[in-house]
C-alpha cells in the first residue's frame, strides 16, 4: 500500500508531466488562461489518464505483449508492435466518451475546451502515461495509481499556472511577452520549483 | 498601492526597516558586504535600463532584494556567475512584470533558485545562531507595521514550530527557515493576499521545509528553504483562488445566488 502511495506522490510531484518531463505543453499553455478552464482540463486529464493507463495495461498484457497468447497455444506471438496504435485507439475512445459527457452535463466547460478537447486524443502526456506503463513494467494496480497520479500532477500544475496568469492582470508586461511568451517564462519558473522534488528523489 | 502615506515606497521603506535587525546581525557576524554592493550595483543598473526603456520608476525594494541575495546566495560564486544570476532573477522575476509590486515571484527567490540549479557545486551559506534569531525581531517589526502578512508568518510558525517540537526540524534548518521566511516568503507582494490563503501559504512553506529535510539527503538548510519558498510563492495565487471560491460558495449558501 505504501509503495502505491509513494508511486502516486512520485507521479504527481517528481515525474510531473508538464513541469518535469515537459509533456502535454500545448494544452497546458493553451488552457491555462482562466482557472475554470484549467480546472476542467485537470479533471479531464485525471479522468482520461486514470482510465486509459490501466485499460491499456490490460490490453497490452492480455493481447499484445510477447507471450500474451500463450494460453491459446501460441506463445511465440508478439503483437507489441501494435501497442502504439492500440493505445491511441483506447485514448481516442475515452476522449470521445468524455466529450459526450461534458457536452451533456457541463456545456460551459465543453465550450471552453473548444478544439483542445478532441486534441486530448493526441496529447503526448496521455500517450506517455501508457508508454511509461509498458517501459516500467507496472502491474494493473500500479498502472491505475500512476495514471491517476500523473493526471493529478498535471491538474495541479495547470491550476497553478492559471492562477498565476490571473495575477498578471496587475502586471505591465512588454508587448512581446504578453500572452504565450509570459506563460512560457512562468512554466520555466514553475519547472525550476518542481526540480527540487526531482533533486530530492535523486538522493533517495 | 497609493492610499495617503501608503505609497509603494513607504511599504518598501518599512520593509527595509523590518529587515534592519537581520541585516545588522548578518554584517556583525561577518556577512560579505562586497556581495551586497555587487547585488546593489547590478540591480541598480537594470532598474536604470528599465527606467530609460519603459519609464518604470526604480524602487527602494531593490535594497531588500540585494540583502536577500547577499545573505542567501551560494558562496564563492565569483562576480560573473553572481551577476548572471542576479540579472536573470531581477529582470525575469520582477522588472519585466512592470517593477516591484507587479511581480508574481520574489526576484531574490528566482535569483537563488537559478544559482542553485545552475551552479550546484557551490556551497550554500550557513548562519550563526544570533543571525537566525534576528529573524524574530524582523518579523515582529514587519507584522506590527503591517508590511509583512501576519497569516504567512503565523502559518509557518504553527507548522514549523510543531515540527520543531517533535524534533522534525533541527536548529540549523529552523534558523535558515526563519531567515528565508522573513526575507522571501513573507513578502507583501508575492505571498497570498487573502487571510485564509496566507495561513495556508505559510503552513505550506514550513511543510515543504519539513518534507525536504526528511527526504533530501545532502541538501543545505538554506537550499531547502529557498526551494520551499519558491514553491510556496508559486502556489500562493492558487491558494488565493481557492480561498475566494470558498468565500463565494459560502456567501451563496447564506444569501442565495445573487
Amino acid at each position: 500500500m505504501s509503495d502505491l502511495w509513494s508511486l502516486f506522490l512520485i507521479s504527481v510531484f517528481v515525474d510531473n508531466m508538464p513541469l518535469t518531463l515537459f509533456l502535454g505543453l500545448c494544452t497546458f499553455l493553451a488552457l491555462s488562461k482562466r482557472p475554470e478552464a484549467a480546472i476542467g482540463l485537470g479533471v479531464a486529464m485525471i479522468g482520461v489518464m486514470g482510465v486509459t493507463v490501466p485499460l491499456n495495461h490490460l490490453i497490452y498484457r492480455g493481447l499484445l505483449a510477447p507471450g500474451a497468447w500463450g494460453w491459446a497455444g501460441m506463445p511465440g506471438v508478439d503483437l507489441s508492435y501494435l501497442a502504439l496504435i492500440a493505445f491511441i485507439g483506447v485514448i481516442a475512445a475515452s476522449v470521445q466518451v468524455l466529450e459526450m459527457l461534458l457536452d451533456r452535463f457541463a456545456p460551459a466547460i465543453h465550450a471552453a475546451f473548444g478544439v483542445f478537447l478532441p486534441l486530448l486524443t493526441v496529447q503526448c502526456a496521455i500517450l506517455a502515461g501508457s508508454l511509461f506503463m509498458v517501459e516500467r513494467s507496472y502491474t494493473l494496480a500500479q498502472s491505475a495509481v500512476f495514471g491517476l497520479g500523473s493526471g493529478t500532477g498535471f491538474a495541479i500544475a495547470v491550476a497553478m499556472l492559471a492562477a498565476i496568469r490571473g495575477r498578471l492582470a496587475y502586471a505591465d508586461l512588454p508587448a512581446g511577452l504578453r500572452g504565450l511568451g509570459m506563460a512560457f517564462v512562468l512554466t520555466g519558473l514553475m519547472s525550476l520549483g518542481f526540480a527540487a522534488f526531482a533533486q530530492m528523489a535523486a538522493t533517495q | 498601492m497609493t492610499k495617503g502615506l501608503w505609497t509603494r515606497e513607504t511599504v518598501a521603506l518599512l520593509l527595509l526597516a523590518a529587515h534592519g535587525p537581520l541585516a545588522l546581525m548578518w554584517v556583525w557576524y561577518g556577512g560579505a558586504l562586497s556581495r551586497l554592493v555587487l547585488a546593489l550595483v547590478v540591480i541598480g543598473g537594470w532598474q536604470l535600463v528599465f527606467m530609460l526603456a519603459r519609464a518604470q520608476a526604480p524602487s527602494l525594494a531593490a535594497l531588500v532584494t540585494a540583502l536577500a541575495i547577499a545573505m542567501l546566495a551560494p558562496q564563492d560564486l565569483g562576480v560573473l556567475r553572481l551577476s548572471l544570476g542576479i540579472t536573470f532573477g531581477v529582470v525575469m522575476g520582477e522588472l519585466v512584470f512592470g517593477g516591484w509590486g507587479r511581480n508574481v515571484v520574489h526576484p531574490a527567490t528566482v535569483t537563488l533558485a537559478f544559482l542553485g540549479f545552475g551552479f550546484p557545486a557551490f556551497a550554500w551559506p550557513g548562519f550563526d545562531a544570533p543571525v537566525g534569531w534576528a529573524a524574530i525581531p524582523a518579523a515582529l517589526i514587519g507584522c506590527v507595521t503591517g508590511v509583512m502578512p501576519v497569516g504567512v508568518i503565523g502559518g509557518a510558525l504553527v507548522v514549523g514550530g510543531g515540527a520543531a517540537l517533535t524534533g522534525a526540524l533541527p536548529e540549523p534548518v529552523l534558523l535558515a527557515g526563519g531567515v528565508v521566511l522573513v526575507l522571501l516568503v513573507a513578502d507583501p507582494v508575492t505571498s497570498a493576499a487573502t487571510t485564509p490563503a496566507r495561513w495556508v501559504n505559510g503552513g505550506l512553506y514550513a511543510a515543504l521545509l519539513v518534507l525536504f529535510h526528511s527526504g533530501w539527503d545532502g541538501a543545505a538548510p538554506v537550499q531547502m528553504a529557498v526551494a520551499a519558498a519558491l514553491l510556496a510563492s508559486l502556489a500562493a495565487p492558487l491558494l488565493d483562488e481557492a480561498a475566494l471560491a470558498l468565500w463565494v460558495a459560502r456567501r451563496r449558501r447564506r444569501h442565495g445566488q445573487s
